[in-house]
């Protein structure tokens, strides 16, 4: 038998095949997802249902995706294990039919735009070292494209591409809404290579501009991020430890819950602040209530659950609390070679009360 | 009882699992890290996550397929297209082989837009893939004591002169918690788990009794370390076997740049201090797998029990364990002061055995079948990751070499042959 022949009678064989396993089902007979725990449902009007005649693959893959086939009568339901997701491309391959069926799952909630909600630090004049940015999405954003979107521009409007440490994995949050962006510690660091060859990121006197650019989708993929922008003015670099001498405080009256008011010297950053603080009373123990931070940083806020108690009070800061420049009680980010500091600067402050009664 | 559909237990897999000790609860498991195996096919899963391990029965009656060299390229691709992500949204945590069937079990995370899930995902000796059922498996869970909180993250530093540059603090945002189970040994009824503690028992062996029954121990190690001169109680284990020598059950365990200590078992006990014995130290790099094997040249000689140690800047080691017999245990007071790197005339130091022919990084490694290790490469030339199988006495892929062989004139000369 010539090979030509052989290849004739396995191709109808082929043919043949196929048409039995998959006798009827074409894509009239699909039902396609409406959210993301959907199934993919297929009818087979004709013969036994067969995992092989609905298999889903993401756009332009090849190995079909995995998930639980369940069977009734002439329908297949097929649910992938770990969902659909809005915004992504599928695809359904039915065995008789060369059109693959494509589908998209659209989010049926009411869909707000998202915003970013906030950046911190959130004054409008920061130090030339400052370290750490947060920027905060009032929705969970796509990750691995963050810096498509985020820069950091100068007063002329010229992007600085290299100011930002990009890791290989984005600092996001849990929920993915809020994403921390580092300026390159290469480009702070004096006299280190990228800050010898592009000089500081940040500019003391200069203005510049955080921008979160246009385009950002969110995680679902169906709804677009609108442009952001911080514009900031940059001051001398923080080139101290903190130290709890150079803070000051109110004094709250004995038996109120009035506020305690902490007013720093320079702004920290903003998440280690709410965990980095505490009031002891004269026992030890920690006073408990709501804490707050404020005026760009710069102040700390705590309302007691309990009125205040007459005196021994004090102000404990974690010594690895850090300022926006990423300098802790026990050393600076960038030190001077050779006037490395020792020791632990003061982290305590006595917090005074007063009697207010009468 | 923990009961599902769908899956059908072996009757010794049943009487395995089916104790008392059950766990009642659903499956909660956050994060599939390092796999091991007992020899009649319980997967031990660890998760760093919510600092357990789990257990799953999946035993097998027979080989799933003749085991023969094969690739799959871009083996990331692949399991992505399986969980319905792209490759970046895939980060594969450890591989290990069936003892019985020789398929090939994945722990994957899946980063997803929301949450990131484990998953274990199996590639038969077909070369087909498909995704473990968790959910339908019997398990049991063993949730780990002095578990590190996980808010407590590494210090960064340079590798050399001057300060620590971007790459090096990107380690600041790693909790410690991530090497809280490096590696899991089965050995005789009881799963030996290397890994980082909290407080005085950084690092840290424990020893769980299987099938799990609450009872779990745990010992800090503390070990000299040659090319570091220094004794270190923090840095854990970072892949380990265990194996008779000098005639008691002792286990062999490989630390970061590189010494390779013993510990016997008979020490291991709950809330001790021990220190390990160093006695080789195969050069600076991190470690990546212990396999225990049998050595056997194709060009003949007695197979040689042996272990082969991957790193991750280094060739893969082959050590004999006779080597590792009434091996000379050594201290500081062995060595001048000062720490020690490659081309220091000391180093290697002890019965480090050989460096083998590896291209590219094997990133997780295991015997399969006995004759045959199976790697989750990365190609040194086009960065992909593989999963390759390939026979133990060459592990190697060659695809990237151009040698005599492979010129179209080649043919050897007999007269200069023996």
């Amino acid at each position: 038998m010539s090979s030509h022949m052989k290849n004739g009678i396995a191709r109808a064989l082929a043919i043949l095949l196929c048409s039995l396993l998959a006798p009827m089902a074409k894509a009239q007979d699909l039902t396609l997802p409406q959210a993301g725990t959907d199934p993919v449902i297929l009818r087979v009007p004709n013969g036994t249902p067969h995992p092989k005649m609905l298999e889903v693959t993401l756009l332009g893959a090849d190995t079909p995706i995995a998930g639980r086939y369940e069977f009734n009568g002439d329908i297949i339901r097929f649910t992938p294990a770990f969902g659909f997701d809005a915004g992504r491309d599928y695809v359904v391959r039915l065995p008789n039919d060369n059109d693959a069926v494509p589908f998209r799952i659209s989010t049926d909630t009411a869909q707000l735009a998202p915003s970013v909600t906030q950046i911190y630090p959130s004054g409008d004049t920061l130090p030339e070292n400052t370290l750490r940015f947060y920027i905060h999405f009032s929705a969970p954003m796509q990750p691995h494209v963050a810096f498509d979107y985020i820069k950091l521009r100068d007063a002329s409007g010229t992007a600085d591409e290299a100011a930002f440490m990009r890791f290989k994995q984005e600092l996001w949050n849990e929920d993915r809404t809020r994403l921390t962006v580092l300026i390159d510690p290469g480009r702070i660091k004096r006299d280190v290579a990228t800050n010898v060859e592009l000089g500081p990121a940040l500019l003391a006197g200069q203005q510049y501009t955080l921008v979160v650019e246009d385009g950002w989708l969110t995680a679902d993929g169906s709804t677009v991020l609108p442009a952001f922008t911080k514009t900031f003015q940059v001051s001398q670099a923080l080139r101290s430890r903190p130290n709890t001498r150079q803070w000051s405080t109110n004094v709250p009256c004995v038996g109120t819950r009035e506020p305690l008011t902490v007013a720093f010297d320079r702004p920290f950053d903003r998440h280690l602040l709410i965990r980095s603080l505490r009031v002891k009373d004269s026992e030890g123990s920690v006073i408990e209530g709501k804490i707050d931070v404020d005026v760009a940083e710069h102040l700390w806020h705590l309302e007691p659950d309990q009125p205040w108690p007459a005196d021994g009070l004090r102000l404990i800061a974690d010594t690895t609390l850090e300022d926006v420049a990423g300098n802790n009680f026990h050393d600076l980010l960038d030190h001077v070679v050779g006037e490395e500091e020792s020791g632990i600067s003061s982290s305590e402050l006595r917090i005074s009360t007063r009697n207010c009664t009468g | 009882m923990q009961k599902r559909t769908k899956f059908t237990i072996s009757l010794a897999a049943a009487f395995t699992l089916g104790t008392a000790a059950l766990a009642e609860t659903d499956l909660d498991i956050k994060f599939a890290g390092a796999l091991e195996f007992s020899e009649d096919g319980t997967l031990f899963v660890g998760d760093n996550l919510n600092g357990a391990i789990y257990a799953f029965g999946v035993s097998s009656d027979a080989p799933d397929g003749e085991i023969a060299p094969s690739t799959i390229a871009n083996i990331d691709t692949k399991i992505g297209e399986l969980l319905g992500v792209g490759p970046a949204a895939i980060q594969i945590n450890d591989i290990a082989a069936h003892p019985v069937s020789n398929d090939v079990y994945i722990s994957v995370t899946r980063i997803g837009n929301l949450v990131s899930q484990p998953a274990i995902v199996v590639v038969s000796q077909d070369q087909s893939i498909r995704l473990l059922d968790l959910s339908a498996l019997e398990f049991q869970k063993q949730a780990l004591n002095e578990f590190p909180d996980g808010e407590i993250t590494f210090n960064g530093r340079s590798g050399g002169m001057g300060p620590a540059m971007p790459r090096d603090t990107a380690k600041t945002a790693v909790p410690l918690s991530t090497l809280a189970i490096m590696d899991m040994e089965y050995y005789e009824g009881e799963l030996f788990v290397a890994g980082v503690a909290t407080d005085n028992f950084l690092s840290s062996l424990r020893r769980i009794s299987y099938p799990f029954d609450g009872t779990q121990s745990i010992t800090n190690v503390e070990m000299y370390h040659i090319a570091h001169d220094q004794y270190e109680s923090r840095a854990p284990i970072r892949a380990m076997s265990i194996q008779e020598i000098d005639g008691e059950p002792q286990l062999i365990a490989a630390y970061t740049c590189s010494p390779i200590v013993l510990v016997p078992l008979s020490e291991i006990e709950d809330g001790a201090k021990i220190s390990a014995r160093t006695i080789m130290d195969y050069g600076n790099g991190q470690p990546l797998d212990m396999i225990s094997y049998n050595h056997q040249s194709p060009f003949g000689g007695e197979a040689q029990p042996s272990l082969f140690v991957t790193s991750n800047a280094r060739s893969p080691q082959l050590i004999p364990i006779s080597g590792l017999q009434n091996a000379p245990v050594v201290t500081h007071e062995d060595f001048g002061r000062g720490p020690k790197l490659d081309d220091n005339p000391l180093m290697p130091f002890g019965p480090v055995g050989k460096g083998v022919m590896f291209e590219g990084v094997a990133l997780h490694m295991d015997l399969v079948g006995g004759g045959f290790f199976v790697s989750v490469n990365r190609d040194a030339y086009t960065g992909s990751l593989n999963l390759d199988t390939n026979p133990a006495w060459f592990p190697s892929r060659i695809h990237n070499l151009l040698a005599e062989f492979d010129f179209p004139q080649y043919a050897p000369d007999p007269s200069r042959m023996q």
